[in-house]
């Protein structure tokens, strides 16, 4: 188990390296620098010229590559284009918020979704199933910024006003008002991404109940909860937790939209920043960052499965 | 902060109604809210644009917004654009416009305690022209040669040649003045602030928002009244508008036309508009075919319908122009005979040209903000008929810049309101002191001269009859096809008193604007 687990962390630092390496090659395929966009269209050649030499933007690419792994395998992340401010800081403060989102929305998703597909399959093919199923299949192809705007113009317009339209408030500032900010974006991708969950379950839970092990847990007299819960849930709840690995990873890095919708300062809204800003050592950490969510959240998966199912062992 | 009254305000308040009830036209409600004034914090909305607070190196408008309330210019404009003391409590020209002379206030306080010098002024212009810098504006704030400090409270800028309108210049958001020490880490400066002005920096988010606190020391005694002011951005225009319904934003700044509607509609709610000196224009390359060719350029011109183009893209709020940058905003104006489309003589035109068959053109139009891809789609519209098969192409603004924008192509400009017509003036048409967008000056050397010489008269009557002659030229033979101004537009509730809308929208002046007791007691 060890062997195993030092031999894929080896594979994550190998996927990440290359990761780096194509989001380098691709922000350069891009025309300009972050010295055109800082100088707008006041910029003269002579600015450009001196703007450039101070970020090092003259330098071959593969030398401004080259120092920028350098510099970052000794833990230190450089400083950001166009904000002028460390890199750690800008991601590290965008990491928490959009940690505190995905977790919100993980959360409710696992527990409202979890027990929905139980339903849909127990009751498969009955009036409850096709419902939930709708439903959840309605809530996926909508797309987020029509979700995100209902929600928004009906519990935080002026005439219900539960919610706080927008924003980010610091949890120094108040756990509810706090927890009020986070209601609206979490509900919204709670919707989109329930589908995945409820699906994943209902059609694991499905296959499991006809296998020949219920049948005999059924025939030894266990109780109908103790089947679905115990034998039944356990087995049908694997790929569950790769979808949710995933789920993980997209809510991380890649939920503009509704971060942009409810103004949340987020890892989303910071990428796209740094591609239209050219921001280089920027993109690269927020870059890194998301593929090391992605990759660890699988990695923490498969331990997960081995937990989960005795009969999966790595070496 | 909820308002403490003692019972002698309290009695001093009644008696003031009692008394003022008398007075005719002077109603009980205000004077109640004149005594209301202290307190309170004003959230702020803008659409983009917020990545640092460094005054030299800041570009966008909401910046500029933010660190007007943190620091302080040597001057500011009033509502007529004229040059008012801030920290230069006077100035005088001396030489012919050649040698200004600033004095300051005495007892102005930077954030960090110290007391305001000659020498910071000095050092914040040296850094703002050093070439090593890089500031973006370094072109608009004239010819200066030499910054001395003459004593611990004047300051003598030295010309390479006159220049009259440096007062003015003196307000740019680019020549805010920063204490000495802030200056030494520009990186820093980025996100820290060293200013005197109303409010002090407390929080501030790359990209999504910066949180300011009155500062209680600002030499403008008694003000601001504002306890603070939050700026947000919210990139969805849709979002913004909720947060404003529902009271969470009190003044949105930069309205799109549509959204000002709907703002102005909404009771409690007011829309404010001002004509400011704000355009989208196209440049007409001149350098080489087809717009090498005046009757070319003329007949383009000659196709525009510049009313039903104000109407169509900017909701009829603006000012029509004459295909020259200088407003009614600026004090350089000339009202020139409007122009109306005459299809049949922009026809004749082209047949002299020998483009009686057309000739097809390509105008590039960056996607932000969403003004140039209309004035390039009613454009091409508005020219067919008279036989210009102009090609669209709409690209991102990273793209623009770094591909078509000042490459001698044919593009939408989009300029905000400058200080004075000479900064637009020089920066659109002047090869060496701006960048001559519409390759125009090499053709036009008289015109350009103008234009310099325009800029050493002291005399303003003087410097309008050199702006006219200008203008009279930029119209009839010029780069540009400038349709309109478009008006500023802001919206707020009714609670946020004694705000003016300036011309040029992010010079945010909020020193004394205050709310009234119904305004939200919410922090957030």
């Amino acid at each position: 188990m060890a062997r195993y687990a030092l031999r894929r962390l080896a594979s994550i630092a190998l996927i990440l390296l290359l990761v780096s390496a194509i989001v380098f090659a691709a922000i350069h395929v891009l025309p300009g620098n972050a010295a055109t966009l800082i100088l707008g269209e006041y910029a003269t050649p002579e600015a450009l010229r001196t703007l450039e030499r101070e970020m090092g933007l003259d330098r071959p690419l593969l030398v401004q590559y080259a120092s920028w792994v350098a510099s970052v395998v000794t833990g230190d992340w450089g400083v950001s284009l166009a904000m002028k401010q460390p890199v750690a800081t800008v991601v590290g403060y965008r990491l928490r918020n959009s940690a505190f989102l995905a977790l919100a929305a993980l959360t409710v998703v696992v527990v409202v979704g979890v027990p929905l597909g139980t339903l849909a399959a127990l009751r498969r093919g009955r009036p409850l199933d096709l419902a939930i199923v709708t439903a959840t299949y309605v809530g996926i192809s909508i797309p987020e910024f029509v979700t995100g705007l209902v929600l928004l113009l009906v519990l935080a317009g002026p005439s219900v006003g539960w919610f706080p339209t927008s924003g980010y408030v610091e949890l120094a500032s108040g756990v509810t008002a706090w927890a009020r900010h986070l209601v609206l974006p979490a509900m919204t991708l709670t919707i989109v991404l329930l589908a995945h969950v409820v699906r994943q379950t209902r059609s694991g839970l499905a296959d499991v109940l006809t296998a020949p092990y219920i049948r005999t847990a059924r025939l030894k007299g266990a109780s109908a909860r103790r089947i679905v819960l115990r034998h039944a849930l356990r087995n049908a709840l694997l790929p569950t937790i790769t979808v949710l690995a995933l789920d993980l990873g997209y809510l991380m890095g890649g939920i503009v939209v509704v971060e942009e919708v409810f103004a949340y300062p987020g890892m989303g809204r910071l990428i796209i920043y740094a591609v239209q800003n050219r921001d280089v050592p920027l993109l690269q950490m927020c870059a890194l960052v998301v593929a090391s969510v992605y990759v660890l959240a699988n990695f923490a998966a498969d331990l997960a499965y081995a937990w989960l199912d005795p009969r999966i062992r790595y070496s | 902060m909820t308002p403490r009254i003692s019972r002698r305000a309290f009695l001093g308040v009644t008696g003031l109604i009692t008394g003022a009830a008398a007075i005719p036209g002077l109603t009980p409600a205000r004077v109640l809210a004149q005594s209301e004034k202290p307190g309170g914090l004003l959230r702020v909305s803008v659409t983009f644009g917020l990545s640092t607070i460094n005054p030299i190196m800041h570009i966008s408008g909401a910046e500029w917004m933010a660190t007007k309330w943190m620091y302080n210019n040597l001057t500011r404009l009033n509502a007529k654009r004229e040059p008012v003391p801030d920290l230069a409590e006077s100035w005088s020209a001396g030489d012919g416009a050649r040698v200004w002379t600033f004095k300051l206030r005495q007892g102005v306080r930077f954030h960090h305690g110290r007391e305001l010098a000659a020498e910071d002024v000095v050092a914040t212009f040296t850094t703002l022209l050093d070439p090593k810098t890089a500031s973006p504006y370094r072109g608009e704030v004239g010819p200066v040669d030499r910054v001395e400090a003459l004593d611990k409270s004047t300051v003598r800028f030295t010309m390479k040649s006159p220049f009259s309108v440096f007062p003015a210049i003196a307000a740019v958001p680019n020549a805010r003045v920063v204490a000495r020490e802030g200056l030494a880490d520009m990186k820093a400066l980025a996100s820290r602030e060293f200013g005197t002005g109303p409010f002090k920096l407390k929080e501030f988010v790359p990209g999504d928002r910066v949180v300011v606190e009155r500062f209680a020391d600002y030499f403008r005694k008694g003000e601001p009244y504002l306890d603070g002011v939050t700026l947000r951005v919210f990139p969805d225009p849709a979002t913004e508008l909720t947060a404003f319904k529902s009271k969470e934003i009190d003044l949105i700044s930069g309205l799109t036309p549509d959204l000002f509607s709907q703002v102005a509609t909404l009771a409690g709610a007011e829309g404010l508009a001002v004509a400011g000196g704000t355009f989208a224009a196209v440049t007409l390359p001149s350098d080489k075919p087809p717009f090498n060719d005046n009757r070319v350029r003329e007949a383009l011109k000659l196709c525009v319908d510049r009313k039903l183009m104000l109407a169509a893209i900017h909701n009829g709020q603006g000012e029509l122009g004459v295909d020259h940058p200088v407003s009614s905003a600026y004090d350089a104006y000339v009202p020139l005979a409007p122009r109306s489309a005459d299809l049949e003589k922009a026809r004749q035109l082209m047949k002299d040209a020998g483009l009686a068959n057309g000739v097809t053109v390509k105008l590039f139009a960056a996607n932000s903000p969403p003004i140039r891809e209309r004035i390039a789609v009613v454009l091409k519209e508005m020219a067919r008929p008279v036989g210009f098969n102009i090609d669209v192409e709409v690209l991102a603004y990273d793209r623009y810049l770094a591909q078509v924008w000042n490459k001698g192509a044919m593009y939408v400009v989009y300029y905000a309101t400058r200080p004075t017509a000479d900064a637009i003036l020089m920066k659109l048409y002047h090869p060496k002191e701006g960048l001559d967008e519409g390759r125009w000056a090499a053709a036009h050397p008289n015109a350009i001269r103008l234009l310099e010489q325009a800029r050493e008269i002291l005399d303003p009557d003087r410097r309008r009859r050199h702006y006219a002659d200008f203008l009279k030229t930029s119209r009839d033979e010029g780069p540009f096809m400038l349709p309109f101004f478009a008006n500023e537009l802001n919206g707020k509730w009714a609670y946020v008193r004694d705000y003016r809308l300036s011309p040029s929208s992010s010079d945010m002046v909020l020193d004394d604007v205050w709310l009234t007791g119904d305004a939200p007691k919410k922090k957030t």
